[in-house]
């Protein structure tokens, strides 16, 4: 008797629907077949000549092809490679690394991983995973994505510590050792757009230029983590340099300064950024060279077609829909105003499912659109959140508008929170993570005190800092509990 | 399923990707294990419960990948939650991509459920206790108990002759034994 026959069942019925799926793409369960019908070996050997004979015919045309092209060969990703857009050698002589691009309905994602030295049956090279989640982004309204992401101290070879780790993966007791500086890397990569031709960054002082590659305008860099590099942080009052696993992550369609000092385009126009400096690097940004703004958002609102400002953002629920209500009576009510929920996600830190509805248009002059997460513990409703996202500008006037009960909302200034609230409105900074982490800035953050419980609202600040002014806008309205509420 | 009971790991998980049955016997073996994995490292059964749903719904879609020899099925299916719960301590949350791919629904767990998991956690105190043994005998019964890895490898590993290894694993279990006697009421 299993402990959770439930979960077992589940899984048979998706190892049922996996195995028909993979059956009607006619994906090779040849072995499978063999042994079930019991073929003799000497039958079993006919389709891996057949096998043998198709490798042959595609490694003679590839090598043919490469003969005869010389120049689309230097132009190409990486011949011989399954979908792989960029390549980067491994700064410690390692597997090479390489960037994969998968195209979903309105969205691009990146995968990072390493080229294995293994080859697979058609001599193509292996790519696999590396200890990433993919990074996604909106596609413009041309289908071009522009994504630049900066990973910090990622690991090399993930999961080959043994089952258990050997690695500090932040600052969780299970895991006491922190990854030696040699199994860590720096990893930049992204899309810069069909404009750009090379990418411009220093190794050990040196000056490096490597071509984009693809129409997306690839690139991959990979660096060693260096003792520089690694973050300050603080424990037991004393401040050391440690280096932890994933420890900064960057995003976004404009490229920033921080590894690459330089972008050259097709039209000889070079963007130059900030070189990295002991202190830091001074921020900087490549806007993104022929982005096409989207006329609408990616997910246009379900239900409403007009603008619908709806006051019920409250410190205890939304509405009449208060926190301690049944996940069974609150999704149904906000359904019936949003459509179906988008996703719903497993939580962490003792909280059971947050049910998220994304890409909301709230046709507002400053945030593009919105996303509603719920969150739930033992199936109770216990907090929310109500974020500024960035998928594309808003356009038509139409979606649902949350607002507090005097009228506060996503893209509203601090001046106008001050005036709304008075003194009910306070200004504070918070601790980001779960547990909270020295090392990451202090978020600013304003506390709304109601009847009805306390709302805090997200503030956008300005430069390295977070500074915040009365033009600052507020980015989230959130009140109740939620995963980055501290839990230990 | 009776037939499968006695298979090895890697036999069970060779033969996952295309027999149901194989793939049950499979989880029925590690369920309790991954749970217990989760629950000491997340202290919350409904955590640990996600968790473990998306490690073996990660290791059905790779089961196919999985090369017997090359590392202990456990060893592969370990380093699957490892990464998991890694994902899901940076990212705040339990990542859902493969059992979206599976097209699996959410978990719907009642309270008899939690208490089942979390019963486990008390269960589980041999796990706990390993951390507890000195370090030469911990490596040593981790590699042959959990792991499941022949002696010779260890002893290549840990640099040492396999009789010393037989020694350490036989020294570590005598001390979970009776450990563990202490404890029961």
């Amino acid at each position: 008797m299993s402990v959770l026959p439930k979960l077992e069942r589940e899984l048979i019925a998706a190892h049922r629907r996996h195995v028909q799926r993979t059956r009607f793409r006619g994906a090779p369960l040849v072995s499978d077949r063999l042994s079930r019908y019991w073929l003799p070996r000497t039958m079993a050997a006919i389709p891996v000549a057949l096998a043998c004979l198709v490798a042959l015919a595609v490694a003679v045309v590839a090598l043919s092809l490469h003969h005869g092209s010389t120049k689309k060969r230097a132009a190409a990703a990486s011949p011989g490679t399954l979908g792989v857009a960029a390549e980067a050698p491994d700064p410690q002589a390692g597997a090479p690394w390489a960037l994969q691009i998968s195209h979903r309905r309105n969205a691009v994602c990146l995968h990072v991983g390493r080229l294995l030295p293994a080859r697979g049956p058609l001599g193509q090279r292996v790519f696999a995973d590396a200890d990433q989640l993919p990074a996604c982004t909106a596609t413009d309204a041309r289908g071009r994505a522009f994504l630049n992401v900066f990973e910090q101290e990622v690991r090399a070879s993930p999961g080959t510590n043994g089952p258990i780790g050997k690695c500090a993966l932040g600052a969780w007791p299970a895991f006491t050792s922190p990854c030696p500086l040699e199994d860590l890397r720096n990893l930049a990569y992204g899309l810069l757009g069909p404009s750009a031709a090379s990418v411009t960054y220093l190794v050990n002082g040196h000056s490096v230029t490597k071509r984009t590659t693809g129409p997306d305008g690839a690139y991959l860099i990979v660096l060693s983590a260096t003792a520089e590099t690694c973050h300050l942080i603080s424990i037991d009052g004393r401040r050391r340099r440690e280096c932890e696993h994933g420890a900064a992550q960057v995003f976004s369609a404009a490229l920033p300064s921080g590894v690459i000092t330089a972008v050259t385009y097709r039209d000889g126009h070079v963007c130059h950024l900030p070189s990295p400096t002991p202190r830091g690097t001074p921020v900087g940004s490549c806007r993104p060279v022929g982005y096409a703004k989207r006329s609408q958002s990616i997910a246009p609102p379900p239900v409403s077609t007009s603008v619908d400002i709806r006051r019920l953002l409250e410190g205890n629920g939304i509405g009449s829909i208060t926190f301690g209500q049944p996940r069974s009576t609150v999704i149904p009510q906000l359904e019936r105003l949003l459509g179906p929920p988008h996703e719903t996600i497993p939580g962490i830190c003792g909280f059971g499912r947050s049910t998220d509805w994304i890409g909301l248009n709230i046709n507002s002059h400053t945030v593009s659109g919105a996303e509603l997460n719920l969150q739930f513990k033992h199936s109770r409703f216990v907090g929310y959140a109500y974020y500024a996202n960035a998928m594309g500008p808003a356009g038509q006037p139409h979606g649902i508008l949350f607002a507090t009960s005097r009228g506060l909302t996503l893209g509203d200034t601090v001046a106008r929170a001050r005036n709304l609230y008075g003194r009910a409105f306070t200004q504070t900074r918070l601790p980001q993570g779960t547990p909270p982490s020295a090392k990451l800035p202090r978020l600013p953050v304003g506390e709304v005190s109601t009847a009805k419980g306390e709302i805090s609202a997200g503030i956008q600040g300005s430069g390295r800092q977070d500074r915040v002014s009365g033009q600052s806008i507020v980015e989230s309205l959130g009140a109740g509990a939620g995963p980055n509420t501290p839990c230990r | 399923m009776a037939a499968w009971v006695s298979e090895t790991d890697e036999r069970l998980l060779l033969r996952a990707a295309s027999d149901v049955q194989a793939f049950a016997a499979f989880y029925r073996r590690y369920e309790r294990p991954m749970l217990v994995y989760f629950l000491r490292r997340t202290r919350d059964a409904e955590l640990a419960a996600d968790l473990a749903a998306e490690v073996f719904a990660a290791a059905l879609i790779s089961s196919r990948r999985f090369k017997a020899g090359a590392a202990p099925a456990s060893a592969w299916l370990f380093a699957i939650a490892e990464h998991k719960l890694a994902h899901a301590r940076r990212r705040g949350r339990v990542e859902d991509r493969a059992r979206r791919r599976l097209q699996m629904e959410p978990l719907a767990l009642e309270d008899d459920d939690l208490e089942r998991i979390e019963r486990l956690g008390d269960d589980g105190g041999a796990i706990g206790l390993l951390d507890e043994l000195p370090a030469e005998q911990r490596e040593a019964v981790r590699a042959r108990i959990l792991e499941e890895r022949p002696y010779d490898q260890i002893a290549e590993q840990l640099k040492c002759s396999q009789s010393v290894v037989r020694k350490r694993v036989s020294r570590g279990l005598a001390r979970l034994r009776q450990q563990l006697g202490d404890q029961s009421p």
